[in-house]
């Protein structure tokens, strides 16, 4: 009778998980339909961190990004080969020292009430304020009060003017982190940071739910319709809910929506191959897979005296001992052969592979010979799978190699703020802009406030990047870029590798457009 | 309870205690909780100082100046000297407050509060079903005495005992999940997405208990007043259950607890294998960005259950058997 009762208890728990598991596991076919309405159903997402801000100035990861761009939309957008599209602002005129920028009109924020001007250019200095990446926005030289930003409320314009020229003021305010904040989130505080904030978003998605940590429910504005207008928007219309999950490892992200319980889901590893073979567009039926550009690689150098890349020769002969083919196999051959510190598709960017050095390994060896190296690379990426590679490949050519393996605030430490002993790094670049990336190379070092952590004295370089910096003509702007490019490619103070993809899995009937490279779910359409 | 009083009464009759044999075995236990806490308070914050990094870069973000990180450093407050963040630290845990995230400004306090209940709630469960399950097995092999049966339990045992639990968690979810499609491969969202992280963390746990539980009961089940009872025919079930199970219950608890804190802090693997939004993985993550307050918070917080499960472990342990009382028991 007891084993009867047991059996029987055992049963029932066994049923009613079940029963449970059938409730929750969603629909093998593509997005539910349990949204509120308005949109396409509810599309569920996967990533592997968590968010670290929802303060979109202050925005730090992949999850941070996608979240806030949700929430907040940034006055235009940069689409592919680097044309601005409208996003809040319907027109703009730009110069070296002014932008002028018209609002659309009817705007609102997620409270309804209307988004003018005046709150723009609120929301705006904050950011030049708060963001780090705002330097950049409107130029290291015009910091703080040499920037002016002001709005008319009856025209609905904003206008920037800047005291030195700099011609890069769209491609920030494009930038996520130059999303526009509505009052009741500029009056939170860093409440902004640690939660939506009703009545802040001025995107086309509000918080419906967060459980930090683990799940966040966003829920699409009704009667949201001043999208950001990328060329290659799919058909179809936008989820009416999306339902974030937080999921630690990717195998984990690859179990949830192999079983149905997500619909889109992002790999940099060799889970992706389990819903397609990774090329871009690959449709196995089931799931499509669109791949974009995470991270650019590249081996920089320490110049400073005394250390090995202080000398021209060594830094050729470390090109010539590595084989960019052999490093983009240790991440699965997926990613992209770069020319430059950034991928093909930022605007501007150099393709001309005569520029770069080739592998001749018996030259590498003859400069290489004895020579030591103390290699500290980032293991953020496949365990630091990249910096192996380079260390194997400098001792395959005699040099005396010390690899550190470091975790990526040890790095960043150990590097970027040349707080460390390094002579070379495999430099994971997650910034696709020239302008940004190229900001490494040129200008005061860390310890006097800049960003130089190589030491690089390339006055070539410098010269040209200024010029192309401070002009907004796109042809006065490239060519200056290409000489920029040029400069540095020549005297080797940067040897191009390769990208790092990320593979974004997605059920059938969703779909998204990755303008510049970078995923941009308010492109998400539910098509099927 | 007064039977059990008494004899603890006699047992520690032959020292001076002016406390009383219980008072004196709860001053030595609360003191000993007192100097874990204060080695952990210390230990925790020490740690996290060792770890190589710089919170405020982190914080600050690859595009800072170190004029940024610098102004971040300050806002955080690590650029005092050691020893005055130590002190705010520690004045900051006796008026309750446990810092605020480094990274989300989160208060540790609701981080640990959000996360605990979701790792206590598969830990609990797990012991609970280790118990239930390794128990009755242990004693049921050492009861039949058969060779054949005790190799193929020492095989089963030894071999599922030995495999990681992200091991046995990846086949759970390959053949459950992903093959079946019976239960959800992750998340928290359900009771059934309880069963696949508790049957991974369970499985090894119970084939480790199973096996002291067998080695015991064969002891105990050599004993003489065993074979008296089985002379009295008593049913199977009578005699396992009162005569041979209390004489098990030492080991089998002072075990159980030492799981249970265990899993507290152990349950890393399984949460990020499930996506389960447990204190472990939090701790990771923390860790990964340098997130000194929420390091310090949880680790603190994870000690101090395990020492107050240790002492809940000790306290039951001397109701059953008195002689821990005067520090004689057998564990």
């Amino acid at each position: 009778m007891p084993r009867s009762r047991f059996l029987s208890g055992a049963v029932t728990v066994a049923a009613l998980s079940l029963a449970a598991s059938a409730c929750t596991t969603g629909p093998a076919g593509g997005p539910s339909s349990d949204g509120d309405g308005s949109g396409g159903g509810t599309v569920r997402i996967g990533f592997t961190s968590d968010v670290t801000s929802f303060d979109p100035a202050k925005g730090a990861g992949a999850t941070d990004y996608a979240l806030t761009s949700l929430l907040y939309q940034p006055l235009i957008g940069q689409d592919d080969g680097g044309a601005f599209v409208p996003g809040l602002a319907e027109k703009w005129t730009s110069t070296p020292t002014k932008t002028t920028l018209t609002l659309k009109k009817g705007l609102t924020c997620s409270d309804g009430s209307p988004l003018t001007a005046s709150q723009t250019v609120a929301s705006l200095r904050r950011y030049q304020a708060e963001s780090a990446g705002a330097l950049l926005t409107f130029g290291p030289a015009n910091a703080g009060e040499k920037t002016t930003i002001t709005g008319d409320d009856k025209t609905g314009t904003v206008t920037i003017t800047t005291s030195a020229p700099w011609g890069e003021v769209l491609a920030g305010l494009s930038g996520t982190a130059a999303g526009i904040v509505c009052k009741a989130g500029l009056d939170a505080g860093d409440a902004l940071a640690r939660g939506a904030v009703e009545g802040a978003a001025t995107g086309p998605y509000e918080m419906a739910k967060a459980q930090r940590g683990a799940s966040y429910e966003l829920r699409l504005r009704k009667g949201y319709t001043v999208f950001p207008q990328y060329a290659a928007v799919p058909a179809g219309e936008p989820a009416g809910r999306l339902r974030i999950q937080i999921a630690k490892n990717e195998s984990t992200l690859a179990n949830q929506l192999q079983t149905g319980a997500l619909d889109l889901a992002p790999f940099t590893g060799t889970d992706a191959k389990r819903f397609g073979d990774s090329d871009n567009g690959s449709d196995n039926g089931t799931f499509t897979v669109k791949s974009a550009p995470l991270i650019r690689h590249y081996v920089g150098f320490n110049q400073r005296s005394g250390r090995p890349g202080a000398d021209p020769k060594i830094r050729k002969a470390v090109a010539q001992a590595l084989s960019v083919d052999a490093f983009n196999n240790v991440f699965g051959g997926t990613g992209q052969k770069l020319t430059s510190y950034v991928d093909d598709k930022a605007p501007c960017v150099s393709t001309d592979s005569s520029l770069l050095t080739g592998t001749d390994k018996a030259a590498a060896r003859q400069v290489l010979k004895g020579v030591v190296i103390k290699l500290e690379g980032s293991n953020a990426v496949a365990g630091g799978a990249g910096n192996s590679y380079v260390a194997e490949a400098l001792r395959a050519a005699g040099a005396d190699v010390k690899l550190t393996n470091a975790d990526n605030a040890t790095w960043a430490t150990d590097v970027t703020a040349n707080q460390g002993d390094w002579d070379l790094t495999v430099f994971p670049l997650i910034s696709g802009a020239l302008a940004r990336g190229g900001a490494y190379f040129l200008g005061p070092e860390p310890a006097e406030g800049g960003l130089n952590y190589g030491a690089v004295q390339n006055t070539a370089y410098a010269r040209h990047y200024v010029a192309a910096t401070s002009v907004t003509d796109r042809n006065a702007k490239c060519a200056a870029w290409q000489k920029a490019q040029e400069a540095l490619l020549t005297s080797h103070d940067v040897i191009p590798l390769a990208t790092v993809d990320v593979h974004y899995a997605t059920r059938k009937g969703i779909s998204f457009a990755t303008p510049t490279g970078a995923l941009s779910l308010s492109t998400l359409r539910v098509t099927g | 309870m007064a039977a059990t009083s008494a004899r603890a009464a006699t047992v520690g009759a032959g020292r001076p205690a002016p406390l009383g044999p219980w008072g004196a075995f709860l001053v030595r236990r609360v003191a000993g909780l007192a100097a874990v806490a204060v080695t952990l308070v210390v230990g925790t914050f020490l740690m996290v100082q060792l770890i190589p990094g710089d919170p405020a870069r982190v914080v600050a973000g690859g595009d800072a100046t170190p004029a940024d990180v610098e102004r971040v450093r300050h806002e955080l407050g690590l650029d005092r000297p050691l020893f005055t963040q130590f002190a705010d630290y520690a004045g900051g845990l006796l008026r309750g407050d446990l810092g605020s995230s480094f990274q989300t400004t989160e208060p540790v306090a609701r981080i640990i509060g959000d996360r605990l209940p979701f790792t206590a709630e598969i830990a609990l469960l797990s012991v609970l079903a280790v118990l239930l399950l390794a128990v009755p097995i242990g004693l049921a092999v050492a009861a039949r005495g058969s060779r054949r049966a005790d190799s193929s339990f020492t095989f089963v045992t030894g071999t599922v005992g030995a495999t990681p639990e992200y091991v046995i968690g990846t086949l759970l979810v390959l053949g459950f999940a992903i093959k079946l499609g019976w239960l959800p491969a992750a998340g928290a969202e359900t009771l059934a997405s309880l069963v696949l992280p508790v049957a991974a963390l369970v499985l090894p746990a119970t084939c480790v208990m199973a096996r002291i539980v067998r080695r015991e009961a064969a002891q105990v089940l050599a004993q003489d007043y065993m074979r008296t009872a089985r002379g009295r025919r008593l049913s199977p079930l009578r005699l396992y259950a009162r005569h041979a199970l209390p004489n098990l219950l030492t080991a089998t608890l002072t075990l159980g607890g030492l799981i249970l804190a265990g899993l507290l802090g152990g349950t890393v693997v399984v949460e990020s294998v499930f996506a389960w939004p447990g204190i472990g993985q939090r701790v990771v993550e923390a860790l990964l960005v340098r997130d000194y307050p929420v390091v310090q918070g949880c680790v603190l917080v994870l000690g101090l259950l395990a020492a107050l499960l240790n002492l809940l472990v000790d306290l039951v342990l001397a109701l059953l058997d008195p002689r821990v009382l005067a520090g004689k028991g057998a564990n």
